[in-house]
């Protein structure tokens, strides 16, 4: 490798790479060759060697890769060159890969078929390629589904073991990615195959009820069918047995009692990041896959109003929607023997919705600082959905906005559920950043937002007497936060968009930010000088 | 350059006339705490550290108020500015005071925000 006699201190250099790094690669390339293979019907007849061979090349090579750029130098943050890196850096080689990744996501939501997905018969293709981990884990046969969550659990995985392995210096940054991948291989992963391996023994079978596919850690609203008409008949199947139906009623008060109490408990005391950067599937695969890209993201203001219109209008659509299916499968259902009724339901809604109106307008003290034309907005919203739910409940309407409930959720799930989380969130990775979804699009997000802005005790605390204004913070400020902005000015960070994922703290190179979660007046998180 | 240094206040790199030092290496070299201070009053003059964080707000206070060196090293975890999960060795430090001037402080441990705020407050 030859010197550069520029004293520049960032190198411009084209990155050399070294033999180690070459044959990673290769592990990577013939991974992919095996996928292409199995999607013309190579892998037929030879579905265990390939699928084995292609699970130990993709993550090998990934973890020799990370080796190859972090194993034999000093711990500390190397992200040298990552704007000159054409993967890194929206230059060709991340452009294809975007493609690759859209593709993906386009031929999975809805042309499965492309996957090798049968309608009738065996599966063939990739599809087909994943049969053997599938019986070996729930008895099955693969769907397009478990080839999708097989891949993204070896990505969070080994993406994680090489985001371990840049930061290993950084005690937060392993505990964290170690809590992700735990929760992907586990909750995400490995429980819902077991359980569904449950639903193929005899004794559960010749009930003719099924355990539902559930996912503990997923809540509404990122998981927005989790309520939906089928999901709660699976969960309180009475039928006949007594395990799926405690099952299943464990289940739905899972679910509620997250959204409803866990969760906002626990975003009191340490911030959304308990659950973005800690728990989430999709946090987790922006925090290790996407780790490479987390500096594309967009840091201008104007970047920042489509974020805060996106999100909200998603959280808003989220809530009309799920209020609509579940009405409407109240409505429907004849048997008695189920505690929520339409009343109830009902009930909830205006207690929830009238309950945070009121707040918006009596405590000025914590929603002061919000515009009097986005309080009004927010409280139409709010009133009108549960007008309109009081309204169908009166009038023995089983439609709450006036149409029918499916279309709108079927309507969200391919907007939202698909276009956005899926092909966007993800797609984009290599051009817009890694949390694309997350900071645009998801609603739990965006409540979680809420709460960690207006109640909760976390906030970033700057040592600003230290600050050289280098920008690091805001360059890998994945969510597009100008970090820099408030360090210079000594303010608090308390954003409702920050997953307090720990990055800006651990590249600035003297120390100014710290993640805390200390007294919750209100003044000494808003202040604009904290000290 | 993966070393972060941190000063507050004046430190030479031999103590001045009046001055001494307390000073603590990790074993790996990557890590050093180094408080100036008066000999005779005790008033604490300046901090320096490597790869440790300090909180600016925190020393700049012990120094202006003239902090002896004794009551700074019993509260030096306030001004531990590190991320959470970090292992702290501020006790080393104590316990290297201790050693020396035959001592027996005891380190508070706690660096909560909460504890800072009244600290600084007060
Ligand atoms: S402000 Fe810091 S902790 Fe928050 S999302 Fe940005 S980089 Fe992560
Ligand atoms: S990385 Fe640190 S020093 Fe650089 S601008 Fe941000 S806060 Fe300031």
């Amino acid at each position: 490798m030859q010197t550069n006699p520029s004293l520049s201190l960032s190198s411009p250099d084209v990155r050399h790479l070294t033999a180690t790094h070459k044959i990673a690669l290769a592990l990577v390339g013939l991974s992919l060759l095996i996928i292409v293979n199995a999607l013309f019907g190579g892998a037929e007849g030879m579905e265990g060697p390939m699928l084995w061979t292609l699970l130990a090349s993709l993550g090998g090579g990934i973890l020799l890769y990370a080796y190859a750029e972090y194993g034999n130098k000093p711990a500390g943050i190397k992200n040298n060159g990552v704007w000159f890196f054409s993967e890194t850096a929206r230059g060709s080689a991340g452009w294809v890969m975007g493609v690759v990744l859209t593709l993906f996501y386009v031929a999975l939501y809805w042309f499965p078929e492309w996957l090798g997905l049968r309608s009738e018969g065996a599966n063939t293709g990739l599809v087909a390629l994943f049969n053997p981990l599938s019986y070996l884990l729930s008895g099955q046969a693969a769907s397009q589904w478990f080839v999708y969550g097989t891949f993204y659990t070896l990505a969070i995985l080994a993406m994680g073991g090489k985001f371990i392995w840049k930061y290993r210096h950084n005690t937060y940054q392993i505990v964290r990615t170690s809590s992700v991948m735990f929760f992907q291989l586990g909750f995400a992963f490995l429980i819902p195959e077991f359980m569904a391996r449950l639903n193929s023994t005899p004794e559960i079978q010749s009930l003719d009820v099924s355990v539902p596919y559930y996912d503990f850690k997923n809540m509404w609203p990122l998981n927005y069918y989790n309520f939906d008409g089928y999901r709660i008949d699976a969960m309180t199947n009475d039928g006949l047995n007594a395990l799926t139906h405690n099952l299943g009623f464990i289940m739905l008060a899972i679910g509620i009692g997250s959204v409803f109490i866990i969760s906002p408990i626990l975003t009191y005391f340490f911030g959304k990041r308990w659950y973005c950067s800690w728990v989430c599937g999709c946090g987790g695969l922006a925090e290790t896959a996407g780790d490479p890209y987390r500096h594309l993201s967009d840091k201008s203001v104007k970047a920042w109003k489509i974020e805060r219109w996106l999100i909200y209008s998603v959280l808003a659509l989220a809530v009309i929607m799920t209020v609509a299916v579940v009405f409407g499968y109240l409505g429907e259902r004849t048997d008695q023997g189920f505690w929520i009724t339409k009343q109830v339901f009902t009930g909830i809604v205006a207690v929830t919705l009238l309950g945070l109106t009121t707040l918006l307008w009596t405590r000025p003290r914590i929603f002061g600082s919000i515009e009097l034309s986005i309080k009004i907005l927010a409280s139409v919203l709010m009133v009108g959905i549960t007008g309109l739910t009081v309204w169908a409940l009166v009038s023995g309407s089983q439609q709450v906005f006036f149409m029918d409930a499916y279309p709108l959720r079927k309507w969200y799930g391919f907007f939202i559920g698909a276009t956005f989380s899926g092909v966007v969130g993800v797609g984009f990775y290599p051009l817009m950043g890694s949390r694309v979804w997350c900071r645009f699009g998801c609603p739990m997000a965006a409540i979680l937002g809420l709460q960690q802005r207006f109640f909760s005790k976390f906030r970033i605390t700057t040592n600003s007497g230290q600050c050289i204004s280098c920008g690091n913070c805001s360059t890998y400020c994945e969510m597009g936060i100008d970090v820099r902005a408030y360090a210079q000015k000594g303010q608090n960070i308390v954003r409702s968009s920050c997953v307090g994922c720990g990055i800006c703290a651990a590249v600035c190179p003297r120390g100014v930010l710290k993640l805390e979660n200390g007294p919750d007046s209100g003044e000494s998180r808003m202040d604009s000088v904290l000290f | 350059m993966d070393i972060e240094w941190q000063t507050y206040g004046n430190l030479t790199n031999k103590p001045g006339p009046g001055e001494k030092h307390i000073f603590w290496e990790h074993e790996d070299g990557t890590k050093l705490i180094r408080i100036s201070y008066q000999a005779e009053s005790g008033a604490v003059l300046g901090f320096n550290t490597m790869g440790i964080r300090y909180r600016s707000e925190v020393c700049i206070k012990w120094i202006e108020d003239g902090a002896h060196i004794e009551q700074v090293l019993q509260q030096l975890s306030l001004a531990n500015f590190d991320p959470e999960f970090y292992r702290l060795y501020e006790q080393q430090l104590v316990n290297r005071y201790n050693e020396l001037e035959g001592t027996a402080l005891v380190l508070k441990k706690s660096r909560s925000l909460k504890k800072v705020f009244a600290f600084l407050g007060g």
